[in-house]
Order: structure tokens, then C-alpha cells, then sequence
């Protein structure tokens, strides 16, 4: 039973069939990325904090793969390890990230650095911070085609407006020359988006770009993200903890809790009906609109906190705080269960077992 | 610099954002504490100082001789058994000289710092309380004030001091001298500094207090109606005096390399007390043939100055360590 | 942008005015004076040298003739030699002083900066070490110290580098280190402090996501903005040099106005002090002012569109 419909607002109609549960890659297909049991770890001289543990998961071409979960589970690290850029002291200490069947953690430095933003590139989540102040934002975009793509000068500045003009910005012109300061946030993003598909990357990571902006600018960047995918075919690696913008912009979704992936599913069948508790949980966490207005209704939230990484607990790592524990979920640590059409779930009584 | 309001789908769950492990329990000055003891060079330095404090207040009992006791006939004397450091140009003890001679530098050091600690703080926290109008004039005049080049001042304060003849003076004036004079002139000094040195902190102090009077739980004690003096010196005090003090240590190198510098030029302690920075003017005139003597002094102003250097770094990185990584 | 510079402006002229008040009245309240001798002086003379000197008018008019005469850069004659103006013993010595200052910022800034962001970019390594003790040094071996310890070593006992007067390119070494050191240790400190923060900062990560050769990181991204700090130091930064420029005068030996401001004192020549007082404090403020405007110049967030 669905607690949580896939809004289709009139306001854009084209994106109910380009949203939740729209048909990816061809099956068969070779992924674009595939991440293998991923493992990343902190030493701290108290001990070895893993952020991440063994994480399998693909991202198809022209896909849009959602890695879901809450502060701390994992997903950020992920998508820096993708890029090579986990910062100290923290490592890679098992698996393999492929892309296009290249291991990229085996390449040398330089080759990786060629890959960086030209391959792959990324966006981060706080746009006010992530652009240099001092140098303005012609010379940040023009350094990426000038690296990349070998533009300079008057091809360069014609590439350089097109690119902001895509996004969205009115006086690409203008903009060019003046430094990040006197931007607003939500132009800020589209002009790290700007720089991000300035190579036509295959995989654009982007972690949790909306978290800090504006709910109005938040739907907008959403649908120029949306847009670009669908015109350009890249796949998206979109990193978020808010079911809300899955539901707009994923094909697939990986739930993450604990470093580890507790859940994965194509999007509208996740919506439909989750299988793992704490995905459940996240969706009952949601406000609802489609109730009449009640006054005792309280929002719910999930009881208790994330398990602290040094003191993770030997069996499932949600049973803490999962309504539904019971027997040895404290005990054994659950396995990854496949099921049929690309689902997969992590735990010992999953809700829903199997889709009728 | 635009803000964008938090998105409104705040994240789902309530629970630790942070992964980090804070010890329970353990409040901020004992966290200080802790780090402020790792810092082995700070700590080093802290003993240094606690020793040499110890020597400046018992300098009568250390020192094998009286600053001023001379012998004309051991002039510029190399070290050996009578003088353990050599004597000066006027057969004093070096060895006792500096002994005394860091009664001077540390006074200087702490009492100097207090006053300039007291008086901008003072002048600070009552114009960033009082605020509107009185503050922006206050702080007008600091402006205005801090423009003016503080060495220069001094210099001219204490040529002011020095150049007068106290038998001419009556009353007040005549009570200060005396009480100078008694100091070894110290009291001058003191006076100087105190004048051009609290600008700093009356600046810092305020900015501290504006920021202290913003914050939320300032509003609950004016609705709650207490009166100003308890508002000041129960809420605002004890989160302003933190930073305060380790401004106000950074400046103690410069109080002493102030004092030394007065001193080297004869504005500063009135002969036969001895300073180092005075020492150093005596030693240069023999420095060719006879190093030793201005030697010693120099070492123990650098290595003075160093220890405190270490110690205010180590305070500020114990109470604030994002400033130094 | 020109409100915040008539403001500076007004503020530079308002303590120039307190400054020469201050000056006037302490100076003059001192005794002693172009008769302060040995023997006493004929009655006439003391008057004809009254005179000379403005001394016989009244005090608010000694005040007011002093702020014009100041204003126009003219402080009278020197009571030690009373045929030169205090003008022109300053126009020989202040060059020799801003020389001297000019080389210890130099060496400071092309010892220092570079020093600094090696040690940020080396963090926790030996070189970072080297160079954080090094700074320290620098910082607490100052000019009253350093002074001694170069002529001592460098002058008698290795006999490299002269150690008194100024006649040649050779004879601006040590002064110059040992005005300089300090400020290269305080600039050394600073740069890496700010570079260690700015390495972490979010657009350092976006540049490396692009792929950007580390070279480019770190000189174009990181320097800029680590740089800044560094700048803001240059201000209070001139205060110690005109400290050091009096001890390391002295010690060298070097014709500079400090040590003429100092000699002066001595023989209480007080129209050299107040002039030379007054125009030390005018530089300063002058160049403080140069300095917030470089400031502004160089960070482009408090530049203010026209």
C-alpha cells in the first residue's frame, strides 16, 4: 500500500512520465559507472571510522541513480571517492570504481586529474562558498575549457556564454566578468552547473545541490538538471537526503544507512511500496498534504539516533530503532538479498516481500 | 553576501549530523587545559616564566650582589669566580644586574598588561553596552586616537616625565615623582604604557561586547529585568574575558620590548636600577673588546620575550584552536 | 568607496591635529631649550635668541605660529644648530630612513611569504617545522636584540659585512636583516596560518573536482586568498618598523632620522623632536591609509561600485 504518490503537478506536465519509474538504459547495457564493494575508511588514533562499506551499486547511461540517506550514512563519501577527492586523512581501503570498465582508483594521478571535470564532473551542495571569491566567474568556466577542451580566446568566451545562456542565466555576457559576490545563491549553483557540463561529462555527480537553496530556486534547478540530462544523455549521480527530490529526478534510488546500502529500487516501485523498514520510515517522515489539516497530527520521525561509526552494533544496524526488529536482527548482521526487477534489500524481515 | 533560506524539507531524521567524538562532559576550560599541556613548547616556556619569577621576587636572596654596589677597580671584568657573568663598566655584577633587571621586565610584563587590560576593557565593554550614540562617539575617539603612532607618544610622554625637576613640584605632582622615584621609575612607565597601549583592547572589548549583547540569552536577562552593573558582570563579562586575555597576553612581548627600548634610549628606569634594555646601551659602548657584558642581557630579553610568545600562542590555540590549524 | 576615503581623510587630518596639540604642549612644557647651557648667557643675547626662536610671544600664539609653520611643513630653526632648519636636517636624514625601511619590507615579504606557504603546503613536515621555529625566532629576537648578535658575529668575529655607516650597497645588509627578520617571522606565520585555512575551504575542493594541476591550485586559487591577511598586516607592520629604524640606526651607525630624533632628545633640541615627531606620524598615517586602499584593491568583495 502507497503512502506517497509521485507528485505530477500541472504546472509541468512533462514530468510525470520523465520522472519516478521512467525507463532507463536499454537492459543489457554496459553501465557507465560501477562501484564494487567500496569500502572507505578514517584512522583516527581512537580507531578506524568506516564511512562506507562494501557498496555495490551501478549507474547506467542517460540514468539518474538517487543515493538516499541521512547526515553521516556514507553518500558524500561515495561520491568523493568516485572523483578521488576523500580528504585526509580519510581512504579508499577496498573495492573498485569502474568507469566505462576503467578502474579509476588504480590510475595514476595525473591520468585521474584528466578524468576530473572532464569526464566526470561534480557540483556541491553549498553554492555560496564554492566558487572562488577573488577570481571572477569568467575566469573560473574559462579555465575548465582552456584545460579540458584547449579554447582559448574568442571560441573560448563563445563557449563560455552558450554554456551560462544553458542554464539559465540572463546576461551570460555580464556575468562573465563579475566575481561570485554578487550573485545569489540560486545563480551561483546554475553556474557550477554551468561548469560542470562544460566538457559534456558522461557522469555528473551532484551532491545534494538543492540542500541550500531556496524551495522555489530548489524546483527550478531540479528541472534544469532534469532538462540537461534528458537533452545530452548523461547519467547522474544525485547525492540527497530528501525523498521529495527523488521522486523528481531518479530513475533508480540506493537507500544508504551506516556506509552501508540497506536498499535499492527503481524509483516508482520504490515509492509504491519500500522494502526495507528505514525507507519506510523516511517516506512516513515526509509531511503529508493530502490529509485535511488536523490538528493533532504530528510529524513523525524516526526514534533514536545514527548508531556512532566506532560503536557499530553487530547485527542490522537499524535495528535500534526499526519498529519492526525482531529475533536475530540484533544478533546477525543481514545480508544484501536480491530480488526480481532490480531490487535488492538488506534485512531480516522485509516489509512487502514481494510485489504482487 | 545574499542568504538563502534553508530549504524547507529540512533533513528527515533528528540526530547526530556530526561524527566526531566529544569526551562527555568535558567543559571548555578543561579542554583548553588538556591541549594547552600537549603544547610542550608553551609548557616549557610557562615553567621558564614561573622560574623566573620566582628569581625577580627573590632577587635579594639570589643575586651575589646589589645592582648598584661598584668597583671601580674591576671594571669590564671577565667571568670567572667574583663575577659569575663578567662586570660592567663600572665593576658591577652583570649576574646581579640581571636578576634585577628582570624585576623590571616582568613587572612591566604583568602590571602593564593589566592596566591596559583594565582600562580598555573598561572603556570597551561600556561603550559596546551602552551602544547607539555613545558608542559610535567612543569609538570615534579610539579611531581618531589610534591613528596616532603609539611610539612616537610614549617617547614624547616620557621625555615629558624625565625632563622635569621634582624639587620644583608641589602637591599631587610631587607625590608622583616621589613614588617614581622610589620605583626606580617604574611608575612612568607604567603610566606611559598604560596611555598608549589600551586602545587595542577598548576596540576588541567592544566588538566582543556588541557581539555578546546580540545573542539571544542577553535578551532573556533585560526581560527578565535585572539590573545593568548585573547584567554586565554576570553575562557579559565571563564570555567577553576569554578572548580578551589572549589579546591582551599576545601584547605582553611588546610591553617588555617597549620598556627595554625606553630604557636603551635613558628614558626608561632611572639609573643605578637596572633594566636590560639599559644594559644593552651600557654594554654596546664596550661591545668590540669586551662582549660578555652586553651578551647576557640580550640573551634574556630574547629568550624572556620567546617564552611569552610561546605561552600566548599556546593560550590562544588551547581556547580557540580553528585559528592556528 | 569615496565616502569610505573622505571619511579616512577627515580622520587623518583630525589626528594630525591632535597629534600636533599633543606634541606642542608636552614638548613645551619641557625645560631646557636653545640656553640651556653651562654658562649662563648676557641678557641681551637671551633675548635676541628669544626672538629668534618665537619664544618671547605669547603661548597661543607659539601654538598657532607652530600649527601654520606646520601645515606648511616648516618647523623653524634647530636649537642645536641654529643656522639650519629643522627642515632641512629632515630632508637630509628621512631619505637614509625610508631606504633603511624599504629594504627590511622587501626582505620580509620576498623572505617571508614564500616561507609561509611552504610550510602550509609541506604541513606537519620537517620543512614546516624547520620553518615554524625559524618564524618563531625572527618573531622574538627583536631589533634591540639582533642588532648586537649580527655585529658580533657578522662584523668581528667573520668579518663578512661592514657594521656601521652607510656608504655602500654593502653597508645596507645588516641594518636591513635586522630590521627585517622580525617582520619576515610575522609574515612567515601569517601567510601559513592563512594558507592552511584557505586550503580547506569549499572552492579549493570545486577547483581540484575540475581537474586543475595542484600548481594551479595552490598559486592561483589558494595565493590569492591567502594572501589577503597578509596585506592587513602591512599596516600595523609600519609602526614597528619606525620602531626598529631607531635601534637599528643607532646600532649600525646609519644617518637616519630616527637616530637624529634620538639625539635630538638628548641634547633637547625640540624643534627637531616636535617636526620629526609630526612627520613620523604623518607618514605613518599616509601609509596606513595607501595600505587600506591596496586592501580594497586586492579583495574584491569590499570593492563598493561607483
Amino acid at each position: 500500500m502507497s503512502q506517497f504518490e509521485p507528485q505530477s503537478s500541472p504546472a509541468a506536465p512533462s514530468r510525470a512520465p520523465a520522472s519516478a519509474g521512467r525507463g532507463s538504459a536499454p537492459p543489457g547495457a554496459a553501465p557507465l559507472l560501477e562501484i564494487e564493494n567500496l569500502g572507505v575508511g578514517f584512522p583516527l588514533h581512537r580507531g578506524m571510522i568506516h564511512a562506507v562499506n562494501g557498496l555495490t551499486l551501478n549507474v547506467g547511461r542517460g540514468e539518474t541513480l538517487a543515493l538516499v540517506g541521512e547526515s553521516g550514512c556514507g553518500k558524500s563519501i561515495t561520491a568523493l571517492a568516485v572523483m578521488r577527492l576523500v580528504p585526509e586523512p580519510g581512504r579508499v581501503l577496498t573495492g573498485a570504481i569502474r568507469l566505462n570498465g576503467e578502474n579509476l582508483l588504480a590510475l595514476s594521478s595525473d591520468a585521474m586529474r584528466q578524468v576530473r571535470g572532464d569526464k566526470i564532473s561534480m557540483i556541491f551542495q553549498e553554492p555560496m562558498s564554492a566558487l572562488n571569491p577573488v577570481l571572477t566567474i569568467g575566469y573560473q568556466l574559462l579555465e575548465i575549457l582552456r584545460l579540458h577542451l584547449n579554447l582559448r580566446g574568442r571560441p573560448a568566451l563563445e563557449r563560455a556564454e552558450a554554456l551560462l545562456e544553458e542554464v539559465g542565466l540572463p546576461h551570460p555576457r555580464r556575468h562573465l566578468e563579475e566575481y561570485p559576490h554578487l550573485l545569489s545563491g540560486g545563480m551561483r549553483q546554475r553556474v557550477m552547473i554551468a561548469m560542470a557540463r562544460a566538457t559534456e561529462p558522461q557522469l555528473m555527480i551532484c551532491d545534494e545541490p538543492t540542500t541550500a537553496l531556496d524551495v522555489t530556486v530548489q524546483a527550478q534547478i531540479l528541472e534544469l538538471l532534469r532538462r540537461l540530462q534528458e537533452r545530452t544523455g548523461m547519467s547522474m549521480l544525485f547525492i540527497t537526503h530528501d525523498l521529495g527530490v527523488v521522486a523528481e529526478v531518479a530513475h533508480r534510488v540506493v537507500v544508504m544507512y551506516g556506509g552501508e546500502k540497506v536498499e535499492e529500487s527503481p524509483s516508482r516501485a520504490l515509492f509504491n511500496g519500500p522494502v526495507h523498514p528505514y525507507t519506510r520510515g523516511l517516506m512516513d517522515a515526509l509531511p503529508r498534504t493530502d490529509r485535511p489539516v488536523d490538528p493533532s497530527y504530528r510529524l513523525f520521525t524516526i526514534p533514536g539516533v545514527v548508531p556512532h561509526p566506532l560503536a557499530l552494533p553487530s547485527g542490522c544496524r537499524f535495528a535500534d530503532r526499526c519498529f519492526c526488529a525482531a529475533g536475530n536482527c540484533r544478533a546477525t548482521h543481514p545480508e544484501l538479498t536480491e530480488g526480481a526487477e532490480g531490487r535488492s534489500w538488506r534485512c531480516h524481515f522485509p516489509l512487502n516481500r514481494q510485489e504482487g | 553576501m545574499m542568504r538563502e533560506e534553508a530549504n524547507m524539507a529540512k533533513p528527515i531524521l533528528t540526530g547526530t549530523e556530526d561524527v566526531t567524538f566529544i569526551p562527555k562532559g568535558e567543559s571548555l576550560l578543561r579542554q583548553g587545559l588538556r591541549r594547552f599541556r600537549k603544547n610542550r613548547m608553551a609548557l616549557a616556556s610557562f615553567v621558564f616564566l614561573v622560574l623566573l619569577t620566582l628569581v625577580a621576587v627573590f632577587a635579594p636572596l639570589i643575586a651575589p650582589a646589589h645592582y648598584s654596589t661598584d668597583d671601580l677597580g674591576a671594571t669590564y671584568e671577565k667571568p670567572g669566580a667574583n663575577y659569575p657573568l663578567g662586570a660592567d663598566f663600572m665593576g658591577r655584577d652583570v649576574l646581579s644586574r640581571i636578576i634585577y633587571g628582570s624585576r623590571v621586565s616582568l613587572a612591566v610584563a604583568f602590571i602593564g598588561a593589566l592596566v591596559s587590560f583594565l582600562m580598555g576593557l573598561g572603556y570597551g565593554v561600556t561603550a559596546g553596552y551602552l551602544g547607539g550614540r555613545w558608542d559610535e562617539w567612543m569609538m570615534r575617539a579610539v579611531d581618531v586616537l589610534y591613528a596616532l603612532p603609539s611610539l612616537v607618544i610614549i617617547i614624547l610622554i616620557m621625555v615629558y616625565f624625565r625632563a622635569g625637576d621634582p624639587a620644583s613640584f608641589k602637591g599631587f605632582k610631587a607625590l608622583l615623582y616621589e613614588w617614581d622615584r622610589a620605583m626606580g621609575g617604574m611608575l612612568f612607565i607604567f603610566i606611559g604604557l598604560g596611555l598608549t597601549s589600551w586602545l587595542q583592547m577598548a576596540r576588541i572589548s567592544r566588538a566582543e561586547a556588541l557581539s555578546i549583547r546580540r545573542r539571544e540569552f542577553m535578551e532573556n536577562t533585560q526581560a527578565q529585568g535585572l539590573s545593568h552593573r548585573r547584567v554586565i558582570l554576570r553575562h557579559m563579562l565571563p564570555n567577553i574575558l576569554g578572548p580578551c586575555i589572549v589579546v591582551e597576553s599576545a601584547h605582553i612581548p611588546l610591553y617588555i620590548l617597549t620598556e627595554a627600548f625606553l630604557s636603551f634610549i635613558g628614558l626608561g628606569v632611572n639609573p643605578p636600577m637596572p633594566s636590560w634594555g639599559s644594559m644593552i646601551n651600557e654594554g654596546y659602548q664596550a661591545m668590540r673588546s669586551y662582549p660578555h657584558v652586553i651578551l647576557w642581557p640580550v640573551v634574556l630579553l630574547t629568550v624572556t620575550v620567546l617564552a611569552f610568545n610561546y605561552v600566548g600562542d599556546g593560550l590562544r590555540d588551547a581556547l580557540d584552536p580553528r585559528l592556528n590549524d | 568607496m569615496h565616502s569610505y576615503l573622505l571619511w579616512r581623510l577627515m580622520n587623518m587630518v583630525l589626528a594630525m591635529f591632535v597629534l600636533a596639540t599633543l606634541v606642542f604642549f608636552l614638548v613645551r612644557a619641557l625645560p631646557g631649550g636653545p640656553f640651556d647651557r653651562e654658562k649662563t648667557l648676557p641678557p641681551e643675547i637671551v633675548k635676541n635668541l628669544e626672538s629668534y626662536y618665537g619664544l618671547d610671544q605669547p603661548l597661543w600664539k607659539q601654538y598657532l605660529d607652530f600649527l601654520w609653520g606646520a601645515s606648511h611643513g616648516d618647523f623653524g630653526p634647530s636649537y642645536s644648530s641654529p643656522t639650519d632648519s629643522v627642515n632641512a636636517i629632515m630632508s637630509r636624514h628621512l631619505p637614509v630612513s625610508a631606504e633603511l625601511g624599504m629594504w627590511a619590507i622587501l626582505l620580509a615579504l620576498c623572505m617571508g611569504i614564500p616561507l609561509g606557504v611552504l610550510a602550509a603546503y609541506y604541513h606537519n613536515s620537517p620543512i614546516d617545522m624547520a620553518a615554524s621555529f625559524v618564524a618563531i625566532l625572527g618573531r622574538s629576537v627583536p631589533p634591540i636584540a639582533l642588532s648586537p648578535l649580527l655585529i658580533l658575529v657578522f662584523g668581528l668575529y667573520l668579518r663578512w659585512v661592514p657594521i656601521a655607516r652607510w656608504e655602500g650597497p654593502a653597508h645596507r645588509i645588516l641594518p636591513a636583516v635586522a630590521l627585517g627578520l622580525g617582520l619576515a617571522a610575522i609574515f612567515a606565520r601569517v601567510s601559513r596560518s592563512s594558507m592552511l585555512q584557505i586550503i580547506r575551504e569549499d572552492y579549493i575542493r570545486t577547483a581540484r573536482a575540475k581537474g586543475l594541476p595542484e600548481r594551479s591550485v595552490v598559486f592561483i586559487h589558494a595565493l590569492r586568498n591567502a594572501l589577503i591577511p597578509v596585506v592587513t598586516l602591512l599596516g600595523p607592520m609600519l609602526a614597528q618598523v619606525l620602531t626598529g629604524t631607531f635601534i637599528v640606526e643607532f646600532f649600525f651607525a646609519v644617518p637616519g632620522l630616527g637616530r637624529y630624533f634620538i639625539t635630538s632628545i638628548g641634547n633637547r633640541d625640540y624643534p627637531v623632536v616636535m617636526g620629526t615627531s609630526l612627520l613620523f606620524g604623518v607618514a605613518l598615517m599616509g601609509l596606513n591609509l595607501l595600505v587600506d586602499m591596496l586592501y580594497s584593491f586586492i579583495d574584491p568583495r569590499i570593492r563598493v561600485r561607483p
